[in-house]
């Protein structure tokens, strides 16, 4: 090595010590486990930052805000952090033993689908059981108490947030219970009738779990506080589509309503290398708007 | 001018609650340590606690308060069972009028499907104990612990464990009297050894202000302590301090106790 490239590669090594971070947390939306970067990547490069992606399959939102006090607890030049909030109904756990198979010691079930079966062969039994305790009107609180504490977290750190999947997944009485079908043991009724009992709703009635999400975020306690403390920092507040808002998803099919060009596949309609570039743009749009 | 404003958040041992299914035929309507402390302290008594609720209630209620009340004079939190989970529900139709908002509290560990309204069966419960296990729910805890001191640092608060924190899950198998406090024993140890190790390797442990909280760091094998473990250094053989032998909940004389330590710690801090 010359010394001319020796002092390059030092000076080079130096700015890149100093480069502030990008802290990026969510679920599959924004973990890098394709062959392609998500956005994140994208994002970082743009801003010349460096890339610190925490995003996690199957994530709901009490693991993003867990990883938001780790964040501020331990990391140092922070330049950004962007918050990708999940779908609303998910359960997040931690576990020790580290025989079980299961990254960075986090569990997730997600009510609306069968992954966790993965890991425990009684995810059915669980599945029917929860849905009328974490029904969409609780989700909903929930999501929006960690967003309010969120906000205490990062107050003082620059920061965004963005709504990925659909908050709440769209289900109601004629389709509810169908993914149960999967393993041979389905129970739609029972999960049809605690979803009406969770909202309130006669024998006969049809529940529609975004309409009961919609109401539950539009009369809580907390979403005048959120208003005033939140939505600025908030990409596509109110999220919900029928107040005005939009999330991930809601911009990638005004773009390509069939789905065809900015998703994986009919299958898998996580956004491709194209939709994380689109993403990335998105944020930082609004990163630019609010800070530069 | 008014009188300024406690607000007492927790679960069975803080609420006012003037019947138990646990004991019928005790008197339930004595004071509860909130009003005793109220007294003392000359403030306006304003009692959140609620029978069978965890953590999440209570963390959710620290919210609310803040956000809807003023002239708040001490907070005091008495945390619950940290295996407990909460969950709320809407009692009017689609909540279209009128969202009254009720809360639902499932304890994975005990097997009172019957009295749930949705009830989660043996098996569910089994596998709900693997996510929701001894480790998941310290770190959840001690993150309650710093959301509240967060949301509370411009006010004064005091936090106190009440319960036990963690309990050992109900054997659905019918064994010998002698055999279940002997697996009882072996289990709650193997709980509470994976729950202080968890806690003291956890990064937000040194995040807690031990001044503010009463017994900290809350396992008596670490020095700590939590309500249960205060009355029963009093009363060991839980015949004074507690509703009776069926009804481990503090009794009259019990609750007058858990006031004075709060008095006494409020008084360091903040007298």
């Amino acid at each position: 090595m010359t010394l001319w490239s020796f002092q390059n590669y030092i000076m080079l090594k130096s700015s890149r010590k100093k480069r502030k971070k990008l802290i990026a947390i969510g679920c599959s939306y924004t973990e890098n486990y394709k062959s392609f970067p998500t956005w994140p990547t994208h994002l970082a490069k743009e801003l010349d930052m460096k890339c610190v992606n925490l995003g996690q399959r199957g994530a709901g939102n009490n693991y993003i805000l867990s990883k938001i006090i780790d964040t501020v607890l331990t990391e140092k030049n922070i330049g950004l952090v962007v918050v990708m909030w999940s779908q609303f109904q998910r359960l997040d756990f931690q576990y020790e033993d580290s025989t079980v198979p299961v990254r960075d010691q986090w569990m997730h079930i997600n009510l609306d689908y069968d992954r966790t079966k993965i890991y425990w062969k009684k995810w059915n039994i669980l599945q029917n059981d929860l849905r009328g305790l974490h029904n969409p009107h609780s989700a909903t609180q929930n999501s929006l108490r960690t967003f309010i504490l969120a906000e205490n977290f990062l107050k003082d750190i620059p920061h965004l947030y963005i709504q990925g999947a659909m908050p709440i997944s769209d289900y109601n009485t004629s389709t509810l219970g169908i993914t149960d079908n999967f393993d041979g043991t389905p129970n739609p009724d029972q999960i049809r009738a605690a979803a009406r009992a969770a909202a309130g709703l006669d024998d006969n009635e049809n529940y529609d779990s975004i309409k009961v999400a919609v109401n539950s975020f539009i009369k809580s306690p907390y979403l005048n506080y959120a208003e005033k403390n939140v939505s600025k920092k908030f990409i596509g507040w109110p999220i919900f589509h029928i107040m005005g808002g939009y999330c991930v998803d809601d911009i990638l099919d005004k773009l390509d309503p069939e789905q065809k060009e900015l998703r994986i596949s009919d299958e898998d309609t996580h956004p491709n290398a194209e939709g994380h570039k689109i993403i990335s743009q998105k944020i930082y749009d609004a990163y630019a708007k609010i800070y530069i | 001018m008014s009188r300024k404003k406690l607000i007492a958040i927790g679960c069975s041992f803080t609420e006012h609650y003037t019947t138990s299914s646990q004991s019928p035929d005790v008197d339930h309507n004595f004071p509860r340590w909130p009003q005793v402390l109220a007294d003392k302290l000359n403030m306006e008594c304003i009692n959140l606690g609620k029978c069978g609720m965890g953590n999440d209630y209570i963390s959710s209620k620290l919210i609310d308060t803040l956000l809807a009340e003023k002239n708040i004079g001490l907070v005091v939190l008495m945390w619950s069972e940290w295996q407990r989970m909460d969950f709320q529900y809407v009692e009017s139709a689609l909540g279209l009028f009128d969202i009254n908002h009720k809360w639902l509290h499932f304890n994975p560990h005990r097997d009172n499907s019957e009295t749930e309204m949705f009830p989660v069966d043996l098996n569910c419960r089994t596998s709900m104990l693997q996510y929701n296990n001894s480790y998941n729910v310290t770190i959840k805890s001690l993150r309650h612990f710093l959301f509240a001191q967060m949301l509370l640092k411009d006010i004064p608060y005091l936090m106190i464990q009440g319960t036990r924190h963690i309990s050992v899950v109900q054997s659905p198998d019918k064994i010998p009297r002698e055999e279940e406090d002997r697996t009882k024993r072996r289990m709650r140890w193997q709980n509470v050894r994976m729950a202080t190790s968890a806690m003291l390797t956890s990064k937000i442990y040194d995040e807690i202000n031990e001044d503010k909280f009463i017994g900290w760091p809350i396992f008596w094998g670490i020095g700590g302590y939590n309500v249960e473990d205060m009355l029963n250094k009093l009363d060991p053989e839980q015949k004074e301090l507690r509703i009776s032998a069926d009804d481990a909940h503090p009794n009259d004389e019990g609750h007058k106790i858990i006031a004075q330590e709060i008095y006494d710690a409020y008084a360091k801090i903040y007298i």
